[in-house]
């Protein structure tokens, strides 16, 4: 029951925030829930054994039949975890923490803005841990509403327009998930998602152009959330305008439940189009991590900025997750983690300034780092961690992803991994030249107020995050113990399709792993 | 031929009390035409001014079809002489219950809509008038009382249409509803002539196979199918003869135009439904499907065309839309879109059960959340004096219950989760993808993310804008708010659980158990 529990933590504090009329009482019961949240990804993150990898038998399994329509829908209250799910859990738990105490500074509605935090922390927890799609699907749509009047309600000036179109672009790719979800459902006749992991042969083996559109459908509904160019366009606008302790949620841990889809689900169920789709997936990430820098590079809003540096990190992930080696998707995991971190310290550190300056222009600020020493040394985490500067967590996570990339048997893969470089070098340009005017030099313009240093506040929510991926930065192995064994179970999940080019030589249909299954439907 | 027909089964003209007794079948029709005629003789004798009597007796009434309709039994070939008019079954008496419970809700807006609807007695007389009809609409296996209940109610329909009277555009609803509605009634009228000339037989089950066993070189018989198929799509508002629907339902009083838009659509769907189930038996039979499958693969075009036209078309209309009240007309048109392709999967035995049955819960959801969208836009009207939805800015933070109901209702509309409305689509989409018309699965599905667009524009002026001094808020009584929220309730309850409950009840209902 711990894994219901976790997820429906939050929910249960919305009555207490509804009810409660007081700002100062919502504040605190928003904190201790948050915290425990926290607490409890803790405790499970050290209590998992990681060499557990079987999906849907771990000591943490839940599963009983949640709705049962005769023959024709089986949906089960299905939960549980693997090294993957308890990493990105653990990083939900702590940036929902974090990002709780950042929001302390919102006056407007606090009550309603902290219910909202909650469903939308409930979402996300159940996304990482369902093992039903239907499951799966309810927590996916579920973050949807909350993210939208967060966005919409406590944003900045653009709100309206940033929270409908992150709104939109998201459901239209939930319902093209749904679609294949569908279409997997009445040819395996279940919606576990550890079984159909077992049964990927049986999806529609006589129809390649099926299963390659069903994996499309998949790629283009996990992408959007990525982002992935060319899915990317509603984060800069969402990012921007959200408010701040929500753009650490949206970068830290939205993001991530995009790769996290296509490593749970559009990857191990469709092997063989993985493979011959590699060309095009390697291409996107490359395009996403060199076109996001370059986009990055042209902004002056320092929050923009930081939005289309996610998008060109995020590619990285997808660039290290289709090499379908263990390096590759260890570093993709790694990326996705200790992106949370960074790019949820960035924003925090954008919103500091912002607090203070009401704008974000980097052609207005400079000399931060006579002005304000303890911002500068924990902005400097922040922004040297994002650049790929050796020792911070970064740097081991984007070496990984070249490594398996470059070892990656695929076709081109060195190619693809020599121009996916070109990543890092832009990557050191945006920020130092952002670096260069915000925090070096002298101040452009006199602010109206004194700028003041890092408040208690600012510091709690900064510090713990600076903390840990210094820490990953220099010995990763914590994380990497983690997700090590989840990951060589995925990887081998691809040996034969990458043995035979993606079932291009077998035939049609790929060797099943269960011949019982296999051999009725051809 | 009788053989082939279980439904049909009527031999000899049998003149005897086992015939009497399924005439008892139509009590609640009955029931509803006697109150009807009580209703109209009360306002008569009681004279002028505006009472709540009428609202009661006609509550009454419907309450008491209700009961009969839930206690009543099957009953099939009702008729004299052998001459089987009418089937009483389970998937009419559960399209009766949506006609019933639509019906009740809307005398209870009328009454709290601070609108005058003329002499109180006479729109009660219409609106059982109108029950009555589609009662036995959805009972009639033949033609000519087929057609009699359809006109019951058209006619009740446009006099309802024209009860604004203070206003042009209620006149103005009324006459292109009456234009329209003639024009394709007298369609449908030469359709079922052309019909009954070629088949001999006004028996939906006998049309259904003489159609679909006819040679090619007798268009004539398609002709008439086409024509009469015309007049239910007039009345589903489906693609193309959707254009009047718009007009109508923003110039009706906002209970009339929920009423249209619920019961008048599930009417026509409960006819349309019937025939489609005779055409799918037909092409069931496993001597005679195969002569059949070209025409039954025409028929399944003709109505995936109109599904997507319906849905597509209404949807990108409703883009547009600031009126709340017309805004929502275009949604009923999406909405009747994704009905009917459900309905194309009737066709298909392997899903057919599965279709009815998501058919007949998405009918029971879009009455909640269609008539709860509805009575919210009603008492907009009544408190606001528009239903312009930037009167609707800023009230979210000043009555915020009535505001997160309005949400929950508009989130449902739109399909997502965690409420009814998602489970109603999950399983309308469930058969279509079964039987692998992925694209147009996928059509349905983008067309419900089109519609987040303008549901959301409700939730942007309440929650998103903040209110000012000239935020004007609902006058809501114990009842009005009462209403929104038993609305609401299973909107929520139903799309967190239980849904296996209502759709298996509803199976048996159907007495399609799988």
């Amino acid at each position: 029951m711990f894994l219901p529990i976790l997820t429906f933590l939050p929910l249960a504090a919305i009555p207490l925030l509804l009810l409660s009329k007081d700002a100062k009482a919502q504040r605190a019961i928003a904190l201790v829930t948050t915290a425990i949240v926290a607490a409890l990804s803790i405790w499970l993150w050290i209590d998992f054994d990681p060499a557990h990898v079987a999906l849907g038998t771990s000591k943490y399994a839940v599963d009983s039949t949640w709705i049962a329509v005769g023959q024709s829908f089986q949906i089960h209250f299905a939960m549980d975890v693997d090294g993957l799910s308890v990493l990105l859990i653990l990083l939900t738990g702590v940036l929902g923490f974090l990002a709780a105490i950042s929001a302390l500074g919102i006056q407007k509605n606090v009550g309603g803005f902290y219910a909202m935090y909650m469903l939308l922390l409930t979402g996300m927890l159940g996304t990482f841990v369902a093992m039903d799609l239907f499951l799966f699907y309810v927590f996916w749509e579920l973050m949807l509403l909350p993210m939208y009047f967060l966005i919409g309600i406590w944003g900045g000036p653009k709100r309206e327009f940033a929270a409908i179109k992150f709104f939109l672009y998201t459901m239209v790719g939930s319902v093209l998930m749904l679609g294949a979800f569908l279409a997997i459902y009445f040819k395996l006749g279940t919606f576990s998602i550890p079984a159909i992991i077992e049964r990927h042969a049986e999806i529609f083996p006589e129809s390649p152009t099926l299963r390659m559109v069903l994996f499309a459908a998949l790629f283009i509904g996990f992408a959007i959330k990525v982002p992935v160019f060319p899915f990317h366009t509603w984060l800069p606008l969402a990012h921007v305008e959200a408010p701040t302790p929500i753009s650490v949620i949206l970068a830290g841990v939205l993001l991530k439940l995009g790769g996290y889809g296509l490593m749970r689900m559009a990857y191990p169920w469709f092997p063989d189009e993985v493979v011959r789709a590699w060309p095009w997936l390697a291409t996107l990430a490359i395009v996403s991590i060199v076109y996001g820098a370059l986009v990055a590079l042209a902004q002056t809003d320092w929050k923009k900025l930081v939005a289309y540096s996610s998008v060109s990190h995020m590619g990285y992930v997808i660039l290290g997750l289709s090499a379908l080696t263990a390096e590759g998707v260890n570093g993709a995991v790694l990326q996705m983690f200790s992106h949370g971190l960074l790019s949820g310290m960035m924003f925090l550190c954008v919103g500091v300034m912002y607090d203070q300056a009401h704008h974000r222009d980097l052609n207005r600020f400079g000399g931060l780092l006579k002005t304000l020493p303890k911002y500068t040394f924990v902005a400097m985490i922040a922004f040297f961690g994002s650049l790929g500067l050796p020792g911070m967590s970064g740097f081991v996570a984007e070496m990984m992803v070249f490594f398996g990339a470059f070892k990656s048997q695929l076709a081109d893969a060195k190619m693809f991994t020599i121009v996916g470089t070109l990543g890092v070098v832009l990557g050191a340009v945006y920020i130092l030249v952002m670096i260069q005017k915000v925090f070096l030099g002298t101040p452009r313009e006199k602010p109206e107020h004194e700028y003041h240093d890092l408040s208690l506040r600012e510091a709690l929510a900064l510090v713990p995050l600076a903390v840990m991926t210094l820490f990953l930065g220099i010995y990763p192995r914590p994380a990497i113990d983690t997700i090590e064994p989840s990951v060589q179970t995925f990887v081998k999940r691809f040996d034969e399709s990458i043995r035979s080019g993606g079932g291009r030589d077998v035939g049609m249909a790929p060797h099943a792993p269960d011949d019982a299954h296999g051999t009725e439907k051809r | 031929m009788h053989a082939l027909l279980p439904l049909l089964a009527q031999d000899g003209g049998r003149l005897s009390a086992d015939q009497l007794q399924h005439v008892g079948a139509l009590l609640p029709e009955m029931v509803l035409c006697l109150a009807a005629v009580l209703v109209l003789v009360v306002d008569l004798v009681r004279g002028k001014g505006p009472s709540s009597l009428f609202a009661w007796l006609t509550l009454g009434a419907i309450v008491l079809t209700g009961a009969l309709v839930l206690t009543g039994g099957n009953a099939s070939g009702i008729g004299y002489g052998g001459f089987g008019a009418a089937d009483v079954d389970g998937l009419g008496r559960l399209f009766k219950l949506v006609f019933l419970g639509t019906a009740a809700l809307t005398v209870l807006f009328v009454g709290r809509s601070g609108e005058r609807y003329g002499r109180e007695g006479e729109f009660h007389v219409l609106v059982l008038g109108a029950l009555a009809g589609m009662c036995y609409l959805a009972s009639a296996t033949e033609l000519i009382g087929f057609y009699v209940a359809f006109e019951m109610v058209s006619y009740t329909g446009y006099l309802m249409a024209g009860y604004r009277l203070e206003s042009t555009k209620g006149a103005e609803a009324a006459g292109k509803y009456v234009i329209f509605g003639s024009v394709s009634s007298a369609v449908m009228l030469f359709g079922i002539t052309l019909l009954l000339g070629f088949t001999g037989s006004t028996q939906f089950a006998e049309i259904a196979r003489q159609l679909l066993d006819a040679p090619a070189d007798q268009p004539a018989l398609w002709v008439g199918a086409a024509f009469t198929f015309a007049g239910f799509a007039f009345k589903a508002a489906a693609f193309p003869f959707q254009f009047w629907c718009p007009d109508v339902y923003e110039g009706a009083p906002t209970p009339v135009a929920g009423f249209l838009a619920v019961a008048s659509k599930a009417a026509a769907f409960a006819v349309g439904l019937r025939v489609l189930s005779y055409a799918g038996d037909v092409g069931a039979h496993p001597q005679l499907a195969e002569l059949f499958a070209p025409r039954a693969a025409f028929l399944e075009k003709l109505l995936i065309v109109a599904s997507v036209g319906t849905m597509t078309w209404g949807n990108l209309a409703a883009l547009r839309q600031t009126n709340l009240q017309r805004m929502l007309a275009y949604s009923s048109i999406a909405h009747a879109g994704y009905l009917l392709m459900a309905s194309v999967m009737v066709l298909h035995g392997g899903v057919r059960g599965d279709a009815l049955t998501a058919i007949a819960f998405y009918f029971l959801i879009y009455l909640c959340m269609n008539l709860g969208a509805f009575w919210i836009v009603t008492l907009m009207r009544r408190d606001l004096g528009t239903t312009d939805v930037s009167a609707l800015s800023g009230l979210g933070w000043r009555q915020p219950l009535l505001a997160s109901c309005f949400v929950v209702i508009l989130i449902s509309l739109t399909g997502l989760p965690p409420t009814a409305g998602f489970v109603g689509k999950f399983q309308l989409f469930a058969p279509v993808v079964r039987e692998g018309f992925y694209v147009f699965a996928a059509i349905g599905l983008v067309n419900g993310a089109i519609s987040l667009f303008y549901y959301a524009k409700p939730l942007r002026e309440m929650f998103l804008k903040q209110p000012t001094d000239a935020t004007r808020t609902l006058r809501l009584a114990g009842p009005d708010l009462a209403l929104v929220v038993l609305l609401t309730v299973p909107l929520l309850v139903l799309g967190l659980g239980g849904w296996d409950v209502v759709t298996d009840a509803a199976r048996q209902a159907l007495a399609l158990a799988r």
